[in-house]
């Protein structure tokens, strides 16, 4: 899931409304400020009966919810395309699919790395692509062989790619638990 | 070039599809209220149901309930929408882009715990930079200690500068 960049902005202008709304219920039934005994209702019904209300009410219905379903899908993932273009010469060119190559990342890390179930997730970056591996590490594990292995790979993606189109990011989380192993633990 | 941290989701993120919903009930009410005054259905319109409440002296103690739980939940979408993502992973110097979540160093460490010498079982908690062994102790390894410290300070070195902190317990004979 992405995080579009309106929860933040309309979360808070929200969340003003509903204080706002529930202070005035406060002050309506402890009369702290006073607004409430000012409220003259006659206004709002005089509003309401009018005959554009409905057609007013009908709009804003459809732009909030126009808005309201905007804002769910966009936080659906999209696939980041995965065409990327190489350094060309003269008139050729060549796009490379990075796709093509994330496989081929995931097993060098599960090959080299004291690491199991590596999972990949494809960004876009400027001019690039971000490919971030992510595995569970094994509890037996030392620094030194997680270290190697991804320096090893961030070599290796820096020696084939050095103007930067593929750049690689290793993420190890704990290890999975003790009953999803496949082999038993043998002390 | 500067990558981006890698971080949680956001709070904010979660209560944003809570507020989206709210958005689609609001509109719910002022489309039924279009429909209702101009006789696409039968019913009686709920705002105007809901406005008719407002000429009470008094709210009742629905309306009560449900002004306090918005007051509430707004405070609530107010402060998640200043919160920052929390940082779900710690940087490991090197010439590698690796990333080591506090799980797994934990997990480290008390696999590293465990397999010194008269320790019977060990468990470690991070917070922030410094990892706290909890380590139960075969009868008279009092001595393990200093050596607890030493694997785990071993296992980690090179991955994560944490400050070690252990606590041992001896078991009962």
């Amino acid at each position: 899931m992405t995080t579009p960049k309106a929860d933040r902005p309309a979360t808070a202008v929200i969340g003003l409304l509903l204080l706002a709304a529930g202070a005035a219920v406060v002050d309506w039934r402890w009369d702290l400020a006073g607004m409430w005994t000012r409220l003259d209702t006659g206004e709002v019904d005089a509003a309401v009966d009018a005959g554009w209300f409905p057609w007013v009410a009908l709009a804003a219905a459809v732009a909030l919810s126009a808005f309201a379903l905007w804002w769910l899908l966009a936080r659906l993932p999209r696939r980041a395309d995965g065409r990327v273009a190489l350094a060309s010469s003269g008139s050729d060119r060549i796009d490379l699919d990075a796709r093509s190559i994330v496989p081929r990342l995931r097993d060098d890390l599960e090959r080299s790395a004291p690491v199991d179930r590596v999972t990949s997730r494809r960004s876009e970056l400027r001019g690039g692509q971000l490919v971030q591996l992510r595995a569970n590490v094994d509890p037996r594990a030392d620094a030194a062989s997680l270290v190697n292995a991804a320096g090893s790979l961030t070599e290796a993606v820096r020696t084939a790619f050095p103007d930067g189109e593929i750049t690689v990011r290793v993420l190890v989380d704990e290890p999975r638990r003790e009953r999803a192993r496949r082999t038993p633990r043998v002390h | 070039m500067k990558l981006r941290d890698p971080r949680r989701r956001p709070v904010v993120s979660t209560l944003a599809v809570l507020a989206a919903l709210l958005l689609i009930g609001l509109a719910a009410v002022l489309a039924q209220h279009a429909a209702s005054e101009r006789g696409w259905t039968g019913a009686d319109s709920w705002l105007r149901a809901a406005l008719a409440v407002l000429d009470d002296p008094r709210p009742s103690v629905w309306v009560l309930t449900g002004g306090i739980a918005a007051a509430l939940l707004g405070l609530w979408f107010l402060v998640a929408a200043f919160l920052p993502a929390r940082r779900s992973h710690l940087p490991v110097d090197g010439i590698g882009d690796l990333w080591v979540s506090p799980r797994a160093v934990e997990a480290l460490a008390s696999d590293a715990a465990e397999r010194t010498p008269g320790v019977l079982h060990a468990a470690s908690e991070m917070r922030r930079r410094r990892l706290k062994v909890k380590a139960l102790l075969a009868p008279e390894h009092e001595a393990a200690v200093a050596d607890i410290l030493e694997a785990v300070g071993a296992r980690l070195h090179g991955i994560a500068e944490v400050e070690i902190v252990v606590q041992a317990k001896e078991a009962n004979r």
